[in-house]
């Protein structure tokens, strides 16, 4: 009990954004986008917020928010449960390995890279299929991978932008709240 | 005692993976049950899916409503037209109905049993590009079942892969996953449909003899043999006709008569495997 305390304790705000920010994108990709979908194909808005949220916080967000984002994709759809929790936790982990080694003073470096990281989901998924002997295109990376990676950038600026400034936020917060202790020490 | 230290949480993340892994093997198998935590999620997600999925179809709706609004006058000038005459072929094609009721009795031909449905709305579509599903707002509460199969007006949508109380997922048979033993309707040569994935909007039949006579615009219906599908349900119609690299198999490309990319209700046949032929449901 008190380990799960500790871990409600650990919660902190910014992690509920991040649910409600999967839980929204799980919803507009299953409700709105496949109204969107073109030659049937859709942007995969799910792997642009884990992608953006392990660019901004790291490896170890990157890692929780694709196993989240992934599972809960798994069960909400999947005859296979553990497909996208495993694609998304992987890439999620080492798109956060990048985090601090891009420029991110311009918004075209971060969406490339989450373009890429959408990609390289979509290699593990097929490597996945192809291993369980699932039926996938032999050609899929290139008529699924390729497409959904390119349509997926066009949202990517959108979703990193979000989360770039709610990180700055919290730096101001985390600024504001450590400099008045720091005063407040001085007063003492 | 070995100290794992900074190990901790990359020991995790492995641990993690291969779980994972293990999960993804063991349910990559056809299953008959589904996780508890399958059905909360589906059930907690639905409704908002329904809601959102609603507020997106009705914009779009509204906004091809107003361009279509002058192009539905002149439609509609024709179609009064038409309807006149159809009026006059609807009493012929009564009268025709009651001479085959009648002459069915004369000679002695079984009652066929007719198909019962639950109508349902569709209110969501997988998040991923891989896979054709869909769920639908209907589930066990409603007397709803796996492999039941599912239908519009224009023929087989797919079959039922997941229940929960309220609500069910449908495998489109555009999955790469489907299969349902089908028919040339004027041949009778039979084989097995399947799907291409979401970027093809054409299915793939598989003849089985070799031999097989089809042509372009034939029409496929289900064969009955896979104890899912009932016989005679439209599938689509034959748009073109090929053989494998060494001539030894027959494929033929068939066009929907399903819009999948189009589907908002969808019936299910709840009865499928005590109907013997299709016919209008209640």
């Amino acid at each position: 009990m008190k380990t799960l305390t500790d871990w409600l304790d650990r919660l902190s705000s910014r992690h509920v954004v991040l649910g409600l920010a999967l839980l929204a994108s799980l919803i507009l990709q299953t409700a709105v986008f496949p109204h969107l979908a073109v030659f049937g194909l859709r942007p995969d808005l799910l792997m642009v917020v884990v992608a953006s949220w392990a660019l901004i916080y790291g490896p170890r967000e990157g890692f929780l928010a694709g196993l989240g984002a992934g599972l809960a994709q798994d069960l909400l759809f999947g005859q296979y449960i553990g497909l996208f929790a495993l694609s998304k936790a992987l890439i999620g982990f080492f798109a956060g390995v990048v985090e601090g080694k891009i420029f991110r003073q311009t918004i075209w470096v971060p969406t490339a890279a989450i373009g890429v990281a959408v990609f390289l989901q979509e290699v593990v998924v097929w490597v996945c299929l192809r291993a369980l002997s699932i039926p996938a295109p032999a050609l899929g990376i290139l008529t699924v991978g390729f497409p959904v990676a390119l349509y997926s950038t066009l949202v990517a600026p959108l979703v990193y932008r979000q989360f770039f400034l709610y990180r700055g936020g919290e730096r101001a917060k985390e600024k504001e709240i450590t400099g008045g202790a720091g005063q407040a020490a001085v007063r003492r | 005692m070995v100290h794992l230290g900074r190990w901790r949480k990359f020991i995790a993340a492995v641990v993690t993976l291969i779980v994972l892994v293990i999960l993804m093997s063991v349910t990559a198998r056809e299953r008959e049950t589904i996780l508890f935590l399958e059905k909360a999620i589906v059930e907690a997600v639905a409704p908002v899916q329904a809601w959102v999925g609603g507020l997106t179809a009705g914009i779009r709706g509204g906004l091809a409503d107003l361009q279509a609004v002058s192009r539905l006058r002149q439609e509609n000038e024709a179609l009064r037209v038409k309807a006149d005459a159809y009026d006059t072929t609807l009493h012929q094609l009564k009268e025709m109905e009651i001479e085959s009721e009648r002459l069915r009795s004369l000679l002695g031909f079984a009652q066929t049993v007719r198909h019962t449905y639950v109508v349902a709305d569709v209110v969501a579509r997988n998040a991923d590009n891989w896979f054709s599903r869909l769920t639908i707002d209907r589930g066990a509460s409603d007397g709803l079942a796996k492999d039941m199969p599912v239908v519009t007006s224009q023929g087989l949508v797919g079959r039922i892969v997941e229940v929960s109380n309220h609500v069910s997922v449908v495998q489109l048979l555009t999955d790469r996953d489907s299969g349902a033993g089908a028919l040339i309707q004027s041949s009778r040569d039979a084989g097995i449909v399947s799907g291409q994935g979401n970027q093809s909007p054409l299915l793939v039949m598989m003849l089985f003899e070799r031999g097989a006579s089809v042509a372009v615009g034939d029409a496929v219906v289900t064969s009955g043999l896979g104890e899912i599908f009932p016989s005679g349900l439209y599938v689509g119609m034959a748009v073109e006709v090929t053989k494998d690299n060494y001539g030894l198999l027959k494929y033929a490309k068939i066009r929907p008569g399903v819009e999948f990319g189009r589907l908002e209700e969808v019936l299910v046949i709840t009865n499928a495997g005590a109907a013997a032929s299709p016919e209008t449901g209640e």
